[in-house]
């Protein structure tokens, strides 16, 4: 059955966000004169109200139950802080302990646990600063490694890895690793300074715009007094030779992350950042570079989808059709297949 | 949140107070097997009371509550896929469920939808439609390209508005 209007599938895509600015005023101005849209909005909301009604009266379950529950999930807690050795220190305590740790970590080499590859999965191989603490682990194709306070070394390996991403997650951020080599040191709950010493990585900070961070620079937290209200929070500078611990020697040569992840991530990071067509342009060249990777489908709507934001009418119905082609049984068919007439 | 941080129990009580019913029907929607579901409570709020240190400040917890709550789902439901891969290897054997929830009121056309969906497309479509996550949100949690966001939540509709149309067929 033929859609009643062109514009149908931007019902959903309001809904999802994927509509902003003028795009979204255009919408909602077509949709209060569009019987179809309107009906279509009408009806995903009705899909919701369905599924929300679906469990009635489960607020009311048991209260004996609950107050058990809570009474064992305290004592839970209880038992893994007494586990983890006693209850945390004050926060003046960890912001000395890591002053410690990163005067001493940093320049040191590191000697409180040997280095180790990350669980099963030998992409990341750490080396922690003396009384560093930290943990790693995996979640789906993320490694994950966490940093509470001290300095960690890390060097990840996507030649022999087989997983996609390497997180270092800071008590104030995350690092994103990008096929490197980098050291990175938080203390009293903020990231301290990353050095990268071979590749790249990108740098989050909360509440700050991302950095990226190529082989030879470093970041390095403002001094707590500094900071002149709007100031950028850190400042991007060349490494310091002696802050920057060397690689490891028997550190694998071939350090590049694999091409694909790279390019698809930079193509959704533009997206997300709101530059459609360079987005496009990055989608265009990742479907006729990589073909058989996994995310080319992804890739090939997400460049219709780019175009459409930016604009480009007829090259937008362009790649729609190509899609078609290329993926007739895809998820995104109809919403495509209304995008392409 | 700093409270928990530093280790203390009243404060994790609160967090468990104040959060509990939402988070809990979060849970019960996205769980194929309702035995799950105070298990996953429990996991979900020892987890944030672990690493409540590590809180991105965000106004409300429930977003983040219901993203912990998500991961510790997709584990579980991996876990048991291999269970039963085990069993299954073993020559076959029935498993069977007991709901804590068999007092709620339920529409089996619409259970029988919700279930018909995929682990992933279930549990993205909840945290979107029910929990008022964004796809941003959503994607930082799952930890997962914003674009597989959308992809799962047109599916998900998809199949479900396809399945309830079906039932309503006389």
């Amino acid at each position: 059955m033929r859609p009643d209007c062109a514009r149908l599938f931007e019902v959903e895509a309001m809904r999802d966000g994927r509509l902003a600015g003028s795009e979204r005023d255009s919408f909602v101005r077509h949709m209060s004169a569009c019987r179809a849209c309107a009906r279509e909005a009408e009806a995903l909301d009705r899909l919701v109200e369905e599924v929300r009604g679906r469990c009635v009266g489960d607020e009311a379950a048991d209260e004996l139950r609950a107050v058990r529950q809570r009474t064992r999930l305290l004592a839970a807690f209880d038992r893994a802080l007494l586990t983890s050795g006693r209850r945390r220190p004050r926060r003046w305590l960890l912001g000395m302990a890591g002053a410690v740790a990163i005067a001493g970590g940093v320049l040191l080499a590191p000697r409180s646990r040997p280095t180790r590859p990350v669980a099963d999965a030998p992409a990341a191989v750490i080396q922690p600063a003396a009384g560093t603490v930290w943990s790693a682990g995996t979640d789906g194709d993320v490694e994950r490694i966490v940093l509470e306070r001290g300095a960690l070394t890390v060097h990840v390996d996507h030649a022999t890895s087989r997983r996609g991403r390497v997180l270092v997650v800071l008590p104030d951020g995350e690092l994103e690793d990008i096929g490197t080599t980098f050291t990175v040191s938080a203390a009293d709950g903020h990231t301290q300074q990353v050095a990268v010493q071979q590749g790249s990585v990108l740098l989050r900070i909360r509440g700050a715009a991302p950095v990226a961070l190529d082989a030879g620079q470093a970041w390095e937290a403002r001094p707590p007094a500094a900071p002149p209200a709007g100031a950028p929070p850190a400042r991007v500078q060349p490494a310091p030779a002696v802050k920057a611990p060397p690689p490891r020697a028997h550190a694998p040569r071939d350090l590049d992350e694999p091409p694909p992840s790279r390019e698809f991530r930079a193509l959704v990071r533009l997206l997300e950042g709101g530059e459609d067509c360079e987005a496009a342009t990055r989608a265009a060249r990742f479907v006729a570079a990589y073909p058989d990777d996994p995310r080319v489908e992804d890739a090939a709507y997400l460049r219709v989808v780019a175009l459409q934001r930016c604009g480009s009418a007829d090259d937008m119905k362009q790649a729609a059709r190509e899609y078609l082609r290329r993926f007739p049984s895809a998820f995104r068919r109809a919403e495509v297949e209304r995008l392409s007439r | 949140m700093r409270r928990l941080a530093g280790g203390d129990n009243g404060a994790l009580g609160e967090l468990y107070d104040r959060h509990r019913v939402s988070v809990r029907r979060f849970i019960a929607r996205a769980t194929a097997d309702g035995g799950d579901v105070d298990d996953l409570l429990h996991t979900t709020f020892l987890s944030a009371g672990q690493s409540a240190a590590r809180y991105d400040g965000r106004a409300s917890c429930r977003p983040w509550l219901i993203g912990i709550a998500a991961q510790h789902i997709k584990r579980r439901h991996r876990a048991f896929a291999r269970f039963v891969a085990v069993i299954a290897s073993l020559g076959g054997a029935r498993t069977g469920t007991t709901d804590p929830r068999g007092s709620w009121e339920v529409r089996p056309d619409v259970e029988r939808a919700l279930r018909g969906l995929s682990q992933a497309k279930r549990v993205t479509f909840l945290m979107a439609e029910l929990e008022g996550l964004s796809c941003p949100e959503i994607a930082d949690a799952l930890g997962i390209p914003i674009g597989t966001v959308w992809t799962r939540l047109h599916a998900a509709r998809r199949e479900l508005r396809r399945a309830l149309t079906a039932g309503d067929q006389p």
